[in-house]
Parts: structure tokens; sequence; C-alpha cells
């Protein structure tokens, strides 16, 4: 019998190609024009010639994520994902359809998943420059600092010829916070460059770049040395003597240091930062608490003064540090020289002073006495040596600008009818300066009457109507009296004429203050709905600002700035922490966090018969009009493509622009949420982020996270605001709650681990005193904003307790107590929360503290547009004794 | 820097804008700050793009608060951003455009700075309105 045949043994198979990738050669040329078709934008071209491939073919995964692509990109969006996914779930093992579902998501801005894809078509296909790229910018636009390092290296291994794949890494290392290695990288490439230009711009900034590296590694010494070394090749000379003034002053070198620091203050001597600077190369310090600490560094900045005489920011800062007959000797030279000059803003300079009540008292006195003299004898009073009694004649305008600052004055301590009636007398003396009807504007806001307040700085806009900026303080005032409509008109006169209307002008343009005074005058309005929409409105404005680096990751590489890159990196970091956000933010969730509580109410109000019909009619406009918006934006394409037939050129062929119609203008979407805590977090998170630093963020956040019944959450909250300010008075009826809301909880409710770090978290919030000792603790504390806080504490810490609060905050209103308007404003609106019945004596006795103050008023007294008459002893001036 | 801008003049920009100059010529634009660190004025200016012989500088816009007026402070911004054009970037002169009928910047830049009137755009502004073009030469 013939041996049997030893079966041979099959070639192993290495991996298992999916029996639908290869094509036929047909099928595979006409794949590639499919890709080339991609790069030169035949959208429709490209959709016939995949239809092709996929009749033979209907399973190429590469073909059908292609198809899928070129949908999108001919605005049929929902279609293109679907046959992109069919393509991934065909072909896995394909980087191809990994790269277009990349792509895909990309366009639609969703970064994390097309990092996902990204990585996966990297994981396959690990060469390729084209993915890497994609690849690298992703990671860095996430902030996924190693991995943008891996990306990077990669890059740079494919591709070292290239000047920027050097750079890029160093970057990536850097921002990865790998010194050494980032420092290595750059010194490899100097090392590199054969022949740069002396001068170099580009070279320039890559050298500086360096030198921020080894600065950030603390490598002081290294980073100057360098300097040193590369100083004639770097041309940013200013950014030079920068650095090298700080490093000297880091490395203690005071000589050398105060020597750089004043040649930079001979450019520029109003920066802070170099007169700081300088005054530490001498051995001082401008933010001393101690009077020696003060008095020496008052030493060097005379000596600044005497080389910089034109230099306000010298002067100014010494008036922090000096006091008593030192401090008159300055602040009577620094006021004069400016009221004599006419600087409107002398007052605004002065005021951060006022803290300081001694310091206040002698501004008072002094400027009160100038203009005595002024009326007088039109001087100063101040003769102009200690040996004759010779004094400078001042023009008639230090009058004006001496009254003009005194009203200021006296708005500031509240004095709101002495603060007026000075107004009235500049008026009378120089009746068409659109400041003085500004700051009459200004003085009604702060007393409260916010209509008188209108018309004041009505008065002032019709004085220029060129000027914007009485322009825009006018709408401002406007939507504060919650006139939307006047306001929207009003901001018109300066928006484009060819934008569809005012408000979306501002919009496009990025207006955040509008949209916020907007959105809280709707707020104030009970249209919730509306101010939503405002609050969303900010919100996207910010998320387009962080999405605008997004271009840069590649730009700042070609151009090399890269000192300029990272600093626009950290910028997008902090970027919810900017105050408009913060207010968005708070108006957004106070309101989702009202319609959790109670969703009717912010439902907007029933309407009457009238308006039912008119609401109908509107919504059929709409309907109209989102019909007449899709034909025209139909036809647009219609258009697009026969009238791009005649064009010569081939590229953008098929381009088209969707229209994007509003599909919520009044934002009764957003209010009809059924998740309004969930929305409220979205906005919250990021302001957490941004901006931990402030009480304000953790208030929200606690609201939040205990209707959420995320205890620990809220705990977390509760802390942070401590850790930032243990006296703060936003904090305190928060502890009181939360130890309430946490004592009443069914059993079993929170885990004991949990239940115990809540209980000692709370002994530590409170002090280890009992909620009434802690309410008491705070009332001790005294002021207005304590009463308050101490009310809404016992308020929240017992039943029953209504008597007793109402008793607290009819105490506010006395003397000691120095209510502000805000205080009383607060108070008010606690009352109304319990309903109740001592409500309109409150009132009542407040408007008599505050008779300018539209708050106070009652809707009779409103609607009858009685004029607040101010009695002149509202309250007593808050002035101490000196 | 945008929100002076905003309240000052009609001509805006998209925050883009404002950091494409800033992440190309990171060294001639300048602000002035309140003591809260709130911008009251500002220069926001580039090199001009086309390369050339002779490299020269742009103001794209320039404007301080109303009340922070009589403090010099356009003045400085302006001296502040030409130095800087001069020293990192060689600049021989600046430019400007700036409205016909806008008597306070056409003195400050006729007579304080030195500007010289180059020739008369017409309708430059959005609005129809003409405009002076200016240079400086440093």
């Amino acid at each position: 019998m013939p041996p049997k045949n030893v079966a041979k043994a099959a070639p192993a198979k290495v991996a298992v190609v999916a029996d639908n990738r290869t094509l036929p050669s047909k099928e595979a040329a006409l794949f590639k024009q499919v890709l080339q078709q991609y790069e030169t934008k035949q959208w429709k071209k490209g959709l016939k010639t995949a239809d092709t491939i996929l009749k033979s073919r209907p399973d190429h995964g590469e073909t059908l994520a292609m198809k899928g692509l070129f949908l999108a990109s001919s605005d049929r969006k929902e279609e293109g994902y679907e046959f992109v996914k069919k393509g991934v779930r065909q072909d896995m093992g394909s980087h191809i359809v990994w790269h277009v579902y990349g792509l895909m998501h990309r366009a639609d801005k969703n970064y994390e998943e097309a990092l996902k894809c990204y990585s996966q078509a990297n994981k396959i296909e690990k060469d390729s420059l084209n993915i890497l790229g994609d690849l690298a910018i992703l990671t860095i636009h996430l902030r996924h600092y190693s991995a943008y390092v891996d990306a990077r290296m990669a890059i740079l291994r494919a591709a070292p010829r290239l000047r920027r794949n050097w750079l890029g890494l160093a970057v990536a290392q850097h921002l990865d916070g790998q010194f050494a290695e980032a420092d290595r990288t750059m010194t490899s490439y100097e090392e590199m460059l054969r022949e740069v230009p002396d001068r170099e711009y580009e070279h320039s900034e890559v050298l500086l770049y360096h030198a921020s590296i080894l600065e950030d590694a603390g490598e002081f010494e290294k980073c100057l040395d360098f300097l040193g070394d590369h100083a004639s090749q770097i041309v940013d000379r200013q950014a030079y003597s920068v650095l090298r003034a700080h490093l000297l002053l880091k490395l203690g070198r005071k000589e050398p240091a105060e020597w750089a620091w004043q040649t930079l203050l001979e450019e520029n001597p109003d920066n802070y930062n170099y007169i700081k600077a300088f005054v530490q190369a001498k051995d001082a310090d401008v933010d001393s608490t101690t009077p020696e600490g003060k008095a020496a560094a008052v030493k060097v900045l005379d000596i600044l003064t005497e080389d910089f005489p034109r230099s306000l920011a010298v002067r100014r800062l010494a008036l922090d540090l000096v006091s008593g007959d030192e401090f008159r000797t300055k602040a009577s030279k620094y006021l004069t020289d400016a009221l004599s000059k006419g600087v409107p803003s002398i007052f605004a300079d002065i005021k951060a002073l006022y803290a300081d009540h001694a310091k206040r008292a002698i501004i008072g006195e002094l400027v009160e006495s100038y203009r005595q003299s002024l009326e007088a004898t039109e001087t100063f009073g101040i003769p102009l040596s200690a040996s004759s009694s010779e004094e400078t004649v001042e023009s008639s305008a230090a009058y004006l600008w001496t009254l003009y600052f005194l009203a200021q004055h006296h708005s500031a301590l509240s004095a709101h009818s002495t603060a007026l009636s000075l107004v009235d007398l500049a008026m009378a003396h120089t009746p068409s300066l659109p400041e003085l009807s500004m700051l009459k504007a200004r003085i009604l806001k702060r007393a409260g009457d916010v209509d008188g307040a209108l018309q004041a700085m009505t008065d002032a806009r019709l004085l220029d109507g060129q000027d914007r900026f009485l322009n825009s303080k006018s709408a401002k005032y406007h939507l504060r009296a919650d006139q939307v409509d006047e306001a929207e008109k009003i901001v018109g006169l300066f928006t484009k004429k060819d934008a569809p209307s005012p408000l979306q002008d501002l919009i496009d343009m990025q207006c955040l203050w509008f949209l916020q005074e907007e959105g809280q005058s709707f707020e104030r309005q009970a249209k919730y709905a509306l101010a939503l929409k405002r609050y969303h409105q900010i919100f996207n404005i910010f998320t387009d600002i962080e999405e605008d680096q997004y271009d840069f990751h590649s730009y700042c590489l070609r151009k090399m700035t890269l000192r300029a890159y990272v600093n626009l990196l950290r910028y997008a970091d902090n970027l919810r922490s900017h105050p408009r956000y913060m207010d968005a933010a708070k108006g957004a969730i106070e309101i989702y966090l009202q319609k959790h509580d109670d969703p009717s109410s912010v439902a907007p109000p029933p309407l009457t018969n009238g308006a039912l019909e008119a609401a109908e009619e509107k919504k059929k406009q709409d309907k109209i009009e989102a019909a007449k918006a899709k034909k025209a934006a139909d036809a647009a394409k219609e258009k697009d493509s026969k009238g791009k037939k005649a064009v010569v050129k081939k590229v953008d062929e098929d381009e088209v622009v969707p229209v994007i119609v509003d599909q919520d203008p009044n934002g009764d979407k957003l209010l009809a949420t059924e998740t309004p805590l969930d929305v409220a977090l979205t906005f919250l998170r990021p302001l957490e982020k941004a901006a931990g630093g402030e009480v304000g963020t953790w208030v929200l956040s606690f609201e939040v996270a205990i209707r959420r019944e995320k205890y620990l959450q809220a705990l977390r909250a509760l802390r942070s605001a401590h850790a930032i300010d243990p006296t703060s008075t936003a904090l305190h009826p928060l502890i009181v709650r939360f130890k309430v809301l946490v004592s009443h909880l069914p059993e079993g409710t929170l885990s004991p681990t949990v239940q115990t770090t809540i209980d000692t978290g709370l002994v530590e919030l409170l002090d280890g005193k009992s909620l009434d000792a802690f309410n008491a603790e705070v009332l001790q504390r005294g002021g207005a904003a304590c009463v308050v806080a101490a009310a809404k504490g016992t308020l929240a810490a017992r039943e029953g307790a209504q008597g007793e609060v109402e008793e607290l905050l009819f105490q506010l209103l006395r003397d000691e107590a120095n209510p502000t308007l805000a205080d009383a404003v607060d108070a008010l609106k606690v009352f109304r929360s319990i309903k109740s019945s001592k409500t309109d004596e409150f009132r009542k006795q407040a408007s008599q503290r505050f008779p300018l103050a539209k708050a106070f008023r009652s809707p009779e007294e409103i609607a009858a547009g009685l004029a607040p008459r101010p009695t002149g002893n509202e309250g007593k001036e808050v002035i101490e004794e000196s | 820097m945008q929100h002076c801008n905003l309240n000052n003049l009609p001509e805006n920009y998209a925050m883009k804008y404002y950091l494409y100059h800033g992440l190309t010529w990171p060294q001639v634009s300048f602000v002035a700050e309140d003591h809260k660190g709130r911008v009251v004025g500002y220069i926001l200016a580039k090199m001009d793009e086309e390369a050339s012989e002779e490299p020269h500088g742009h103001v794209t816009s320039i404007s301080v608060l109303r009340n922070y007026r009589r403090l010099g402070l356009a003045n400085k911004l302006m001296l502040l951003s030409q130095q800087a054009m001069k020293t990192t970037f060689s600049a021989s002169y600046v430019s400007l455009h700036v409205r016909k009928t806008n008597r306070a910047a056409l003195s400050l830049y006729k007579d304080t700075l030195g500007f010289e009137v180059v020739e008369i755009e017409s309708s430059y502004y959005a609005d129809g309105e003409d405009a002076y073009s200016m240079k400086l030469t440093m």
C-alpha cells in the first residue's frame, strides 16, 4: 500500500483579509477615482462612481463609507452616517472606513467620537501621515497631552525633515510637562538648522519659545545663558528684555534686575508689572501689609516719580501705601492735577481707596475744599510754594470736574440727594455735557430709580447721537427698565444695516453684554423661555470661541508663533471664568432649578382670548416662514447646481450651503425640557472647572446637587465654597439647609460610609455648633448681609420661626445695620417667599429708607407714574466720623 | 478687547479675527486696563500680509472707552505699537483708515502722532462713509 500522503501543511494565513475588501481591477480603478473625486470635492460625481462599484460589490465597506461621506457633504447627513456605519460594519479592519467615520464626526465637531475613530484608523495604519496629522490635532484639542506626544513622535519619525514636526514634538512634550525632553528636542532642532538669516522673525519666535520652556522648567540660570547666547537673533526686543528682567529677579541678582526693569520702565512707565518688579529689585514690596514694608515701597516709588514724572501709575500706587498727612499731600497733588486737566475717570480711579474709611474722609474733605475755593477765587486754594501765597488760576472746567467728582463721591456714600443736587449744579454750569446726564443716570440707578435713570441716560444719548458708547449705555438702561423692544431699536442705530435684525447682528458679533442684560430683563418679566434662549445663545458663543482654537493648532506651528500658541491653549482652558459666562450660567441654572421645583411657576401665563388668537396666528405665520425658508434653501440648491454648470472651474462644483432655520426662536422648546437638571449640569460643569475660585459657582453646584440627590457632591460644593471664604453670607443658609435636609432623609437613603462623611463634614462646616448657635453667630458679626443670612438660616432651621425671621428682617432697616439697597431687596424677597402678612409693611418701611427705589414702590404708585421725590434725609448718610 | 470695541465703534469683529492678530503678530497689539484688569482701551494691529520689500504695519482698530479719555491712552497705545512694529518687524511705515468725519481721531493721528493723509477711499466703511487712508513713516 502506498504510504498515505503526508498532508501538505497549508501555508499559514497571516491575517484574514475581509473577503469584500479587495476589488477586481476595474472596480479598483473606480475606487481610486472615488478617492480623487473626494479630494476635489466632486460630491455628485463621486456618488455616481461609488454607486457603480456598489452595483457589483454591494458589500464593499470602503465604498459604502465613501458614499456616506459624499452624502453628508451634500447635505444628506443622516443618510450619510448610515452608509458610513454600514461600511464600518462590513469592514472593521479597514483604516479607510475608520478615517471616513472620523472625518464625519470631526466635521460635526464631535471631537471625542472623532478621536476614537482616528485612533482605530491609526492602530491599523500606523504610519499614515494623513491620519496622524488629524489625530494629533484632535488629541491636543481634547487636551490628551501624552497621546499628543505619541502622535507627534510618530509624525516626526515618519517625516523628520520637515522643520515643524520637530517643533510639534517639542510643544507636545512641553504641554505634557516633559520639560527636559522638550528642551532636548528644541536643541536638536536648532542644531539641525544650517544658515538662518539674522533677525528672522520665525526663528526669533522659536528661540523665545525655547527660552519659555526653560523658564517653565525652573531652569532660570540656563534660560538666562540661552538668552545671552542668542541675543543677536531675537527680534522681539521687548519680550527678550522682559524675560531677562524676570529671570534676574528670580535669581536674586538685584542690581542687574533693577537696571533691566529701569530700562523697561523708560519705554512704558505706566505698566504696573514693571513697577512692581522694579520695587522688588530694590528689596521692597508694593503689596506689603506692614507699616515698615509700605514705607520702604513708598521710598522706591518716590524715586520713580522723580525719574518718570508723567507716569500716573507710579503715583497712584503710592496712594495705596501711604496714610495720614503724607496721603493728604500726595492725594491732593494727584487730584488737583486730574481735576485741572479735566480727567473724567479720576473718581473711578480713586474709588478703590474708599475701602479705607480714613482715606475716604480725607478725599471728601479735600475735594470739598477745592470746590469752595474754586467758587470763591477760581483756584484750588493751594499755594504754589511755601514762601508765596500765589496760586494758579484754574479754568472754569476745573470747577465743573470738581463738582462731577463730588457728586460721584456722595453717590458712593449713598447720599443720593446730595449727589443729585451737585449734578444739577454742574449741569447749570455746563448744560450740554453728556457726562453729566450719564452721571445723573448712574446716581439714580444706584438709588434704585430705574425709570428716572433711563430718562437721564436718554438725555445723554441725545446730546451726541454719533457716539456708540452713549448708545450702548442707553440701551442697557432701557433693558434695566425692561423695555426690550426700545432697547433693540436703539442698538439698531449702530448695527449693520444688512443684518436680518439688530439682535441678530449683535449675536453674530458675539455681543455678550446685550444678550445677558436682555436675558435678565426677560427673567424679571417672568418670560422664562426667552431668558433661557438668551442664556443659551451666550453659552453657544463661548462654545464657538473655544472652537476657534481648532485651526490654530496647525496654523501656529506653521507660523512658529509658539509662545502665543501656548497662551492660546491656557486662555481656552480658562475661557469660562469670564464673568459673562458665569452670569449666563447662573441665570440659566436658576431657571432650570425653578422649573424642576415647580414647573407651573415658569410656564408662560395663560393667554386671554385675544392673545390666544394672536398666538395661533403667529404660529401659523412661523410655519409659513419656515416653509418659505426651506423652499428658498431648496431653490438655492437647485440654482447652485444649475448655475455652476456654466462655471469653468470644476472645483467646488457641488458645494451646498444649507440654510439654517432656528427651530426654537423663542426658547419655548428649551423651557419645555423634561430634564431641566441635566441641562443645568451642562452649564454647571464648565463653570466648576474654570471658575472654581468663586463662591457663586459652588452655591449653584450645591443647589443642583441636592435636587439630583447627590449628597456627597453637595457636601463637596459646600466645602469648596468654605475653603474660598468661610465667612461668606451666601454660604451660611446653605449649610443650615443641608443639615436639615440630611437629617430628614429616610433611614437607609445614605450608605453608612456616606452618612459618616456627611456628618463629619457638617460638623466642620458648622464649626461644631448647633444650628441655633450657628445662626446666632453670624448675626453677631453684624452688618446687613449677615442679618439676612441669619434670617434665611433661621427659616431653614426651624418650623414656625416665621415671626422671628420677620423680626430680624425689620431690624435690617435700622441705622445700625446700614443696609444697602441690595440687602433690602434681598430681605423683601424673603418676605415674599414665606408669603408673610407683613410684606407690605416691610416694603413701606424700606421705601421710606430708599425713597428713590422702584423696588419698594407699590404697584399703584408705579402705575400712577408718580416720580419719586427725594426727601433729602433718606436714612442717615453712610459717612462715619473720621 | 472685543467688548471695548463693541461699545465704541460700529466696525466689529468675531473673536477669531482678534485671535488671528494675536497669534500671528502678538507683539504689536496692546491694551490699557483699569485697576480691576478690565480693558478700557486697546490697539489692534498687524503687519501687512503681503510680503514686500518694505514691510509695513497696519492699525486694524483703536479705541478708548469714553469715560477713560483725556489720559493720553490712545497716544500711548499707538506709540507702543509703532515701536514694536519697528523693532520686531523692521516696519518702515504704519498705515490706517479713519472716517472722514471723525474729527477727534483725525486730530490724534495728524496732530499728535504725525500721520499724513495719502488718499481718500470712497465708501470704505460698511455704511458708505469715506475714509482717509493715512500713513506714518517711521
